[in-house]
């Protein structure tokens, strides 16, 4: 029987609720390239245990101006220093603030058609496996994808 | 805070009585269960920008309300984070149809003392949502098409029609706090002025910061104790603005800084001697000409 044992990913990033949003960025960038593949999400963990995830959504979410619904009215408007504006905010606003702490997770028995109907079902991409409260790994949609593709191919 | 509709004759103003709510407002509102955590409203609050949360049962109905002055409350009362929003939430929810006019919408609002008003439709269920910002961005777009307006150059601008400073629009009134005051104190005066925001000042009466209810509420859900100093949670720089300013220039300022009001000052930076919100410029229905001021609505503190 495959499981998420045999699917999901052992070395992943992870970031603390602590730290800042401009950091996370940064770990976000950094995650990417040395993985190979862009990284849209990351868990958070604190004292060991999974508090939450933070993916891009989150981060792009915190970027859209607080008055956008105003763009379309103010198109004359100097925007100048908008984004300046937004990353000085981003150093004091932390992973924890904005964090999606609603966190679906799996344990390494979890079987693929199951991980495949929770990730369908709740529109989620990627699900932390925990075992006895502590983050073991994480099975990304792309993995679940190549191995229930892998014999079409 | 209210907003009074003028009663010199003008209380009919053509431009409200003809606009549609659904032409002004915001066509999303973002909503939780009561069973939610009052920390979930604080993070939904930062990670969407938004005041305020509606509150929905299982059949998406509208059941409360909860603003960031709910949460300034609960942290006032050292309630845990943790606590239900149901046990905060204000209720009923004041709401309006996408139909009804702004003009009646607006009184609504003022009748019940409220930012912001939820936009239902026939089955009860929120469609939107209109806030005095929202209000603002409308205005705003009359101002831009109209041949009086600043960036027009059909019409010369020095045409006699002086424009609108920052000081006409301004409440000429300054609450403010010391740097070593208690978050508890600068709760207090908040509440018991009324205000949205409060300056905080240094051992010299400097303006040093300031202290949202956005400010609160991020304090609040880092577990801040409310007897800490006020300097430990405030915002700096204070984001000031001299008297003599153009409305259009601040109304500007704060929609790129992201915040609601303005300290304005007179002779030196360290003479605040008003504050601007950004609800006071639909006051002055755009900011930038005395062309319209028929159809001004009076916003009051």
């Amino acid at each position: 029987m495959i499981t998420a044992r045999h699917i999901m990913s052992t070395d992943f990033y992870s970031l603390s609720p602590h730290t800042s949003i401009s950091d996370a960025a940064k770990k976000f960038k950094e995650a990417s390239a040395e993985q190979g593949r862009r990284v849209f999400g990351m868990m958070v963990i604190d004292d060991g245990k999974l508090t939450g995830i933070l993916s891009m959504y989150d981060i792009l979410l915190f970027f859209q101006p607080k008055h956008a619904h105003l763009w379309s009215e103010m198109k004359d408007i100097d925007i100048t220093g908008l984004t300046e504006n937004i990353c000085s905010k981003s150093k004091s606003i932390r992973v924890g603030d904005i964090m999606t702490t609603e966190v679906a997770t799996i344990d390494s028995g979890t079987h693929v058609f199951a991980i495949l109907e929770i990730m369908n079902r709740r529109h989620i991409r990627r699900l932390p496996v925990v075992e006895n409260g502590k983050v073991i790994g994480i099975v990304y949609i792309s993995d679940l994808f190549f191995h229930l593709v892998e014999k079409m191919i | 805070m209210d907003i009074k509709l003028p009663t010199d004759g003008n209380s009919k103003s053509p431009l409200f009585s003809r606009l549609r709510v659904e032409e002004c407002m915001r066509r999303r509102a973002i909503t939780l269960r009561a069973d939610s955590s009052i920390d979930l409203a604080i993070r939904t609050f930062i990670k969407h920008k938004i005041d305020a949360a509606l509150i929905v049962d299982e059949e998406n109905l509208p059941a409360g309300v909860v603003s960031r002055t709910e949460t300034m409350g609960a942290y006032y009362a050292a309630l845990p984070v943790e606590m239900p929003l149901g046990d905060i939430m204000a209720s009923p929810v004041i709401r309006c149809s996408p139909g009804d006019t702004l003009e009646s919408a607006l009184s609504t609002m003022q009748q019940a003392s409220i930012h912001r008003i939820y936009v239902t439709d026939a089955s009860g269920r929120a469609v939107g949502s209109l806030s005095y910002p929202d209000i603002v961005g409308m205005l705003y777009k009359y101002c831009y098409n109209c041949d009086f307006g600043l960036r027009k150059k059909t019409v010369d601008i020095e045409d006699g029609r002086p424009r609108y400073s920052v000081r006409e629009t301004m409440t000429p009134e300054i609450t403010s706090a010391a740097a070593d005051e208690t978050i508890e104190q600068v709760i207090e005066k908040l509440s018991s002025f009324r205000l949205g925001a409060l300056l905080i000042t240094d051992g010299a009466g400097r303006p040093t910061g300031v202290i949202s209810k956005a400010d609160l509420a991020l304090a609040y859900s880092r577990g801040i104790a409310t007897s800490e100093p006020a300097a430990l949670i405030m915002s700096t720089p204070p984001q000031l603005c001299h008297q003599d300013e153009s409305l259009e220039e601040a109304i500007r300022r704060m929609i790129l800084k992201e915040i609601s009001r303005l300290f304005i000052y007179g002779a030196s930076e360290q003479d605040v001697i008003g504050v601007l919100a950004l609800s006071d410029t639909a006051r002055q229905r755009s900011g930038s000409c005395h062309a319209c001021s028929s159809t001004r609505i009076k916003v009051k503190e």
